[in-house]
């Protein structure tokens, strides 16, 4: 139709929210309904026929338009919303994948649980799910409040400091979902992007127990320099890569960070330039974000380390 | 006929009386009411220029706040802009949200109260014109610097909501967000001194006739307006004092790592928050109801229906609140409460909407410019009420729960609902207050240009929103598809900027201040502020026998300006109006009111100056500024509640009234009420956070021992009382001596400061710490507010005594007495309510 | 005259005190609904009140309007009533 058409919250990939986007367009019809017969009325009042103008002109018309006309309305609306509610929160088995989701200024720090619920696999902003079956995710904040929202999979919920909520998402077919911060967190709220990428369940197998599995095989030659500098420089200081000594967790995971589709929190294209870049001096990119920049690395320096980040699948 | 305070009815037949009064007469009102000049403008304390400036400073912080829009708009016309920095936008957004809503809408609606009621109600003025002029004062003088500090960097940024844990000291080190708190919690107090002022005028000062069924609906719409204020406002008083609690002494309210809970604050917010859209609608509607009955050139369709849907939303807007946090995770039957009642506040809406149309329907409308602005308005309003009913359906909510397409519901609600016919009214009214009207011609292109300039912002910007793009984002990524609907908002908010520059350009033509040979009744209206006015309103107060008395009674303007109503004269050769009945505005007494002083603007200025330097962190000086706003405001005051020689005038054709009247029936009473309800509206909210973060974390609570201490702190207050039961006795005993009834008050406030002493004393044995835990934080808050009661009282034991030693305070009743008295009993009451609820609450241990 | 709209405010604050108390327990739907019942007991009799004609002062203008408008909120109240019970139906 045009450019952005379905938007995405018409546009539902998942059962959580394809029943809100059917629920948008009754009320999107509820409103052209209820709008076309104000017009209508309007129009008579001011341009129609006088008796017309003489029916339209008594308080009866208030009791009808105005109180009986509604209420028919609402009541529908009420019942119907209501009932959506109820089973858009049925109550959550506990046999469902569990993630533990957390917002931070200004990125997100997920964990894979496993049955006892512990962490098992960490990342950041990146979430990978199977298809086809419901997953329960535990937002929680480790600041201020944020907000989770992939709107082709679900609503979004708040993630609150000292408060515990748990979502569920669901994705009917493999693809890939954007969503962001929807709850003002201060500074680059703007640019705090999160992916969901869903798989087909066997790929979803796969990738798991690779990293669930995962062995540190020594570094290839031509990222050696890099795994140095990466501690030489600092970075380790805040950032955790598993089977390393870097174990920092002020930012986030890196351990995968050569797989992620994206950079910056969803900002930026994942590719050796961008990384450079990023390493290079962040706060161009994504100002005030935690992250210090690191001018003065050569750009030998920063291709090192962009091709050690780049081998850490 | 019934009465209801023993006035006989039949006395109204009296009027109009046959013979013209003398014109002399006018020129005692004339003199009496005169406005001083020069540099003493400042001094005026008359509702015809206070309103006035009012109404302007509302209007300058409109055009602010629309020119921080035009900024954040050209930011986000394109994605990646660089036009204002990150944190520039942030202010931006933050200051355009709080100057529309607290230094704007609100106050507009005040100001236009200010301005209108008294002429309306055919009051010589409002009960409290030095209270009108501090109200005004304080908001004008606050709001000028709290957006000063725009310019320095300073702005808050932690959006109009200021949700904690962001805007704590953790997060929000800087003094920005104590802007905020101080600031906006300042400009709430002159609101509900505002609020209050207003509420008194509209039940106590209506020309006499004009009983509830026969008041203007713009009366109605402010009068539930005013009580809104005064039951939503103490919400975010305490919520602003909380964090700033929290901020300056670190006591962990909304700190859950200390047992607190940040939504705690989003609790207490919206239910001020959300009434506030209504207290912004109501006087709106109040104004469209009489402007569409005028327009169409006949009697509003459904009057009461309209009533009953103003006091129905009044109340019911109350149960809404939580609508704004439905993706809190709260539980899921509270959010469907929230969500019925927010749909039930709709039919209301439709019997305005629909009484609106079936008017415009019988009358003859004419298509000119508050005609325009009344209808673009109306079918703006319905979009937004639409718009609005989508997102009270919770799991609709949960997907456009802070995007733009919420932007673009608020802004349909809040234009169409309130900034529309606000533009209509300035279209109807102008005539009042200018020797010229408006241009007709231009405001049909200021219409045209502000209407279409509204739906090319907001219309796409609903899109935006399915699109997927948050609020409160400064900037956006490429690729995005949100580039075009953003593109065409911007180009929208430039029209509709157009449209009000327009408007601007024709006010400074146009507009030239007058009380008496103004431009006049334009548009035909039928009600009392058409009466032909000086300063002091209309020349006598006519008996009222209908709700469009000038339509049904042509003669009635001549027989008005002829004094053959109420009060032709000065009865008193003072300033003075007449008080009359609450329900059946039967005449009761004469009030002496106040003339033109500087102490209202030196009050306001030192208030100002307190909160303003202790943003700052200039504690010194604010520490100074505090007690001489105490002076200012107590010598203006010592003015007051003077009886004058006549114990009983002719208030015209013989009806005699007395001029000094105390207890229930006085509007002194009616405002230490107010006053009471508001402190006590705090003390709820405060009560509500208490058990509130208890149910949220009951693992931080522990029982505060020593719960004996409540027997000295109880029977303290409960002396405190009985000595203010004994001093009214007194002082309604002849034989007493002059000093024996304020003795009483005396002691009764010395028990008041031995059991706020008494009951800190008991805390710091307990050692209860404020810092450590949000039990200990709200114990000692609670202890605050109630010392602050004390502080007041204290206060005013020293201003009766020293009225006493001048020999002020009259027997066998005195106004200054009863207040004193009844603000002490609810100190007495609410102290030992809160003794026992932080004793024996969580429990005995 | 405010009677209507009284009762709906009560009823609506006890419902969310209900709901605060005992969050997700069967108890709370059940004890919100028997606020409701009482609730429009109250609603239902005050209407009743209001719409039954008066004979003491037939000319008192004033009067009969105060209680039309009772009445009409009294029915508004009744409605809103039921619309805040749905959900203790239903959730």
């Amino acid at each position: 139709m045009f450019s952005g058409w379905p938007p995405p919250i018409l546009d539902p990939a998942g059962p959580y929210a394809s029943a809100i986007s059917t629920l948008s367009w009754i009320l999107f019809a509820m409103a052209a309904l209820v709008l076309a017969v104000v017009l209508a009325a309007l129009y008579v009042a001011l341009f129609g026929r006088l008796e017309l103008q003489r029916k339209l002109g008594g308080k009866r018309v208030i009791w009808f338009g105005g109180i009986a006309f509604p209420l028919v309305v609402l009541t529908g609306l009420l019942i119907y919303g209501l009932s959506l509610t109820r089973h858009l929160t049925d109550p959550i088995t506990g046999d469902e994948l569990r993630v533990r989701i957390t917002g931070e200024m200004w990125w997100w720090r997920v964990a894979y649980l496993d049955n006892e619920g512990r962490e098992v696999v960490h990342d950041a902003n990146e979430l990978h799910i199977p298809a086809g079956r419901p997953i329960v995710l535990e937002l929680q904040s480790a600041d201020v409040i944020h907000s989770f929202w992939v709107p082709r999979l679900s609503g979004k919920l708040d993630m609150v400091p000292g408060r515990r909520n748990l979502m569920r998402i669901q994705a009917d077919r493999p693809g890939v979902f954007g969503g962001q911060c929807a709850e003002y967190c201060g500074g680059p709220h703007a640019l705090m992007g999160f992916t969901v990428i869903a798989h087909e369940p066997g790929a979803f197998q796969r990738l798991m127990q690779s990293r669930l599995n995962r062995r540190r095989a020594p570094a290839p030659p031509a990222a050696v320099a890099g795994a140095q500098l990466f501690e030489a420089a600092g970075c380790a200081a805040c950032h955790r890569i598993a089977g390393t000594r870097a174990n920092g967790l002020a930012g986030p995971d890196l351990t995968h960070v050569g797989s992620r589709r994206t950079l910056g929190a969803g900002i930026l294209p994942n590719n050796r330039g961008t990384m450079m870049g990023w390493i290079g001096n962040s706060q161009a990119i994504k100002p005030n974000n935690r992250m210090p920049p690191y001018t003065l690395l050569s750009s030998d320096q920063l291709t090192a380390l962009a091709t050690y980040l780049e081998a850490q699948k | 006929m019934t009465s209801e305070t023993g006035f006989d009815p039949r006395l109204l037949e009296r009027f109009p009386t046959a013979e013209a009064r003398p014109d002399s007469e006018v020129d005692d009102l004339n003199r009496i009411w005169a406005a001083p000049r020069g540099w003493r403008m400042v001094t005026i304390v008359n509702n015809n220029y206070v309103g006035i400036w009012y109404v302007a400073a509302a209007f300058l912080f409109f055009l602010l706040a629309g020119v921080l829009a035009l900024a954040i708009r050209t930011q986000l016309a394109l994605p990646l802009l660089g036009v204002l920095p990150q944190e520039t936008y942030n202010q931006f957004f933050t200051m355009h949200g709080t100057l529309m809503m607290f230094l704007f809408a609100v106050p507009i609606m005040e100001a236009i109260g200010v301005l209108l009621l008294p002429q309306m109600l055919a009051a010589r003025d409002l009960p409290f014109p030095r209270l009108s002029a501090y109200a005004f004062w304080a908001y004008f003088i606050g709001g000028l610097c709290f957006f000063a500090s725009i310019f320095v960097g300073l702005a808050p940024n932690g959006g109009w909501f200021m949700y904690p844990p962001l805007t704590s000291m953790t997060y929000s080190p800087g003094i920005n967000a104590d802007f905020w708190l101080l600031g906006i919690g300042f400009i709430e107090i002159s609101a509900i001194a505002g609020a209050i002022e207003i509420l008194v005028g509209i039940l106590k000062t209506r020309a006499p006739g004009m009983t509830l069924a026969r008041m203007p609906l713009f009366a109605w719409a402010m009068l539930v307006f005013a009580g809104m204020i005064l039951i939503a406002f103490p919400a975010v008083i305490l919520g602003t004092l909380l964090l700033e609690l929290e901020r300056a002494l670190n006591w962990p309210f909304f700190d859950s790592t200390r047992g607190g809970d940040p939504l705690l604050w989003q609790h207490l917010f919206w239910f001020f928050g959300h009434p506030e859209v209504y207290i912004i609608f109501l006087p709106a509607a109040g104004l469209v109801s009489m402007m569409v009955s005028s327009l169409a050139k006949t009697e509003l369709v459904g009057y009461q229906l309209i009533v009953l849907a103003f006091l129905a939303t009044g109340f019911i807007s109350f149960g809404v609140w939580a609508h704004h946090m439905f993706t809190t995770g709260m539980p899921m039957l509270s959010v469907g409460f929230f969500s019925a009642a927010s749909m039930a506040v709709s039919i209301p809406a439709g019997i305005q909407v629909f009484s609106w149309i079936a008017t415009l329907a019988i009358g003859k409308p004419v298509f000119n410019t508050p005609t325009l602005f009344v209808i673009g308005g109306l079918v703006t309003f319905v979009i937004g009420g639409l718009t609005g009913v989508m997102v009270a359906m919770v799991p609709f909510d949960w997907q456009v729960h802070d995007t733009h397409f919420i932007v673009a519901h608020l802004h349909y609600v809040l234009i169409g609902g309130a900034v529309f016919p606000v533009f209509a009214a300035f279209y109807y009214w102008f005539g009042m207050t200018s020797r010229r009207a408006l241009s007709e011609r231009l405001g049909k292109w200021i219409f045209w240009l502000m209407f279409a300039g509204m739906h090319l912002t907001f219309l796409p910007m609903h899109l935006t929103g399915l699109m997927g793009m948050p609020r409160r984002v400064y900037t956006y990524l490429p690729g995005m598809d949100w580039e075009w609907t953003n593109l065409l908002s911007t180009a929208g908010a430039f029209t509709l900027a157009a449209g009000v520059a327009l408007f601007l350009f024709d006010i400074a033509r146009r507009f030239r201040f007058t009380v008496e040979d103004d431009a006049g009744n334009v548009y035909g209206g039928g009600t009392l502020e058409w009466l032909p006015t000086g300063l002091y309103s209309s020349r006598s107060i006519p008996v009222v026998r209908s709700r469009s008395p000038l339509w049904d009674n042509p003669a009635l303007s001549g027989e008005v300006e002829q004094g053959r109503h109420f009060l032709p004269n000065s009865a008193t050769g003072l300033r003075e109006t007449l008080i009359t009945s609450p329900i059946r505005a039967e005449p009761q007494y004469l009030q002496i009111m106040m003339g033109p002083s500087v102490w209202p603007l030196l009050g306001a200025v030192f208030t100002a100056g307190f909160f303003l330097l202790l943003t700052v962190q200039a504690y010194t000086p604010a520490i100074i500024c505090l007690p001489l706003a105490i002076l200012a405001i107590l010598r203006w005051l010592w003015d007051t509640d003077r009886p004058v020689q006549q114990a009983q005038v002719d208030v015209g054709a013989g009806v005699m009234l007395p001029t000094y009247v105390t207890g229930p029936s006085s509007h002194g009473w009616w405002a230490i009420v107010c006053v009471l309800v508001v402190a006590f509206m705090i003390f709820l909210m405060a009560v509500f956070g208490y058990l509130f973060v208890y149910g949220i974390h009951p693992e931080y609570w522990v029982s505060p021992g020593g719960q004996w201490w409540a027997l000295p702190i109880v029977a303290s207050w409960a002396a405190s009382a009985v000595l203010v039961l004994y001093g009214w006795r007194l002082l309604g005993r002849d034989g007493s001596s002059t000093w024996s009834p304020t003795a009483a008050i005396l002691f009764a406030c010395g028990f008041a400061v031995t059991a706020i002493a008494a009951d800190w004393f008991s805390w710091r044995a307990q050692g209860l710490d404020p810092e450590l835990t949000a039990q200990g934080a709200f114990s000692h808050a609670l202890l605050a507010l109630q010392a602050q009661l004390v502080a007041v009282v204290v206060l005013m034991g020293g201003y009766l005594a020293a009225r006493t030693a001048r020999g002020l305070v009259t027997r066998p009743s005195n106004t200054t007495f009863d207040v004193v008295s009844l603000f002490l009993l609810y100190t007495a009451a609410q102290g030992s309510a809160m003794a026992l609820l932080l004793r024996f609450f969580p429990g005995i241990g | 005259m405010l009677s209507g709209l009284l009762i709906w405010a009560a009823h609506f604050f006890a419902l969310y005190m209900v709901a605060s108390l005992f969050p997700g327990a069967a108890l709370a739907n059940g004890l919100a609904f028997a606020v409701t019942v009482v609730s429009l007991a109250v609603a239902g009799w005050l209407l009743w009140v209001t719409t039954r004609p008066v004979e003491a002062e037939p000319n008192d203008v004033l009067k009969r309007w105060i209680t039309t408008l009772a009445a009409a909120g009294n029915a508004l109240a009744f409605v809103a009533i039921v619309y805040q019970t749905v959900p203790t139906v239903l959730l």
